[in-house]
């Protein structure tokens, strides 16, 4: 798989000239990990954005009263680590190889120099960060969904 | 007598997005008052627009077959409607509810398309603030919904960003390292 030419199936990236998408897939370094490998801890500073691009990475977290569970199962063509480098905070989760995984990072570095708003390519690169953001959200509301679903035995969403 | 409340706001937008891109966005939006109790958005419905609120509250709320999750409210310098554009699935992924008297602006999808082309940095601000405004939400939703003495679920946490924190400057690359590496807060 060519990373560059992957990168521009996924959202936020139409915006993005050849170029730009260029710059991004040369920033990025691309690596199997095995099953059970920790990518970021909870409570932890993620120190790379990552994406998927085979297998699935699960995420999960110790809620408030101590129970471990997982949130949901990220596939190809999703992003994590972003609350973490966007906040410069903790991670809210783990981020564990459910399997075999071929994930791309791309450096704090680099991301640090892409988030900043008023560079054309920063500009865009807020699109990508947007997008994905928005897609965890909308799973996190679904997810509350399901639990009214199982809570009240209501048609699930 | 809405447009009043977007004037009061301009020091706010004029900071976040810029003098000289602030029209971009003050142009192309309608303004509007909506009564306590109003329901702007239902869970789960279609979008077509981003709301921006300028005066007063709005109960955010989770939706399924008259059963609901309380998630908080959203207040002056928030917007909803973005995780629609974003997120590929033009729905609304929360019921939004006037708390108050609430004034709005409004910015259809088709309007902010026609901002990206013309003036992409005020888009690209506008953005900033969203990605601010997305990671609180998910930083307040990561938390178990709990049930309160009326038996309404609901979950702590608060989905708001202040306006201020929209307004600070961009940070400096070394202050934005200081905070990563768990140095003191700096602007």
């Amino acid at each position: 798989m060519l990373l560059k030419r992957y990168l521009h199936t996924l959202p936020g990236f139409e915006r993005m000239s050849e170029a730009e998408v260029e710059h991004i897939a040369a920033a990025m370094r691309v690596d199997d990990y095995p099953d059970g490998h920790v990518f970021v801890y909870q409570d932890k500073l993620a120190k790379a954005l990552f994406l998927v691009l085979e297998g699935k990475v699960s995420v999960c977290r110790y809620g408030m009263t101590g129970k471990y569970y997982c949130l949901k199962s990220l596939g190809p063509g999703e992003f994590f680590g972003l609350l973490c480098l966007a906040e410069g905070a903790p991670s809210a989760a783990s981020y564990i190889a459910a399997g075999p995984v071929r994930v791309a990072q791309l450096p704090l570095s680099a991301f640090m120099l892409l988030y900043q708003p008023d560079s054309e390519i920063g500009c865009h690169f807020q699109f990508v960060i947007a997008s994905q953001l928005a897609r965890d959200l909308n799973d996190r509301h679904r997810a509350l969904r399901d639990l009214l679903a199982r809570i009240y035995g209501a048609n699930k969403a | 007598m809405s447009n009043e409340a977007l004037f009061a706001h301009l020091p706010e937008l004029t900071e976040q997005l810029g003098a000289e891109h602030v029209q971009a966005l003050v142009g192309r939006v309608e303004t509007y008052s909506i009564e306590p109790g109003t329901v702007l958005i239902r869970d789960q419905a279609p979008m077509e627009a981003f709301y921006l609120v300028l005066e007063g509250t709005l109960a955010l709320s989770i939706e399924l077959d008259g059963h609901t999750i309380e998630l908080g409210e959203l207040r002056p310098g928030n917007w909803v409607g973005e995780v629609a554009y974003l997120s590929g699935s033009p729905m609304s992924c929360a019921t939004v509810t006037a708390t108050s008297e609430v004034k709005l602006a409004r910015l259809s999808y088709a309007d902010f398309e026609a901002m990206v082309a013309e003036d992409p940095i005020a888009a690209c601000r506008l953005m900033h603030g969203f990605i601010l405004m997305l990671i609180r939400r998910l930083r307040a939703t990561a938390n178990d919904p709990v049930l309160d003495p009326d038996g309404q679920l609901h979950i702590h946490g608060d989905p708001s960003v202040p306006w201020e924190a929209l307004v600070q400057h961009r940070q400096s690359v070394l202050a934005f390292l200081k905070r990563l590496l768990g140095g003191a807060d700096a602007a």
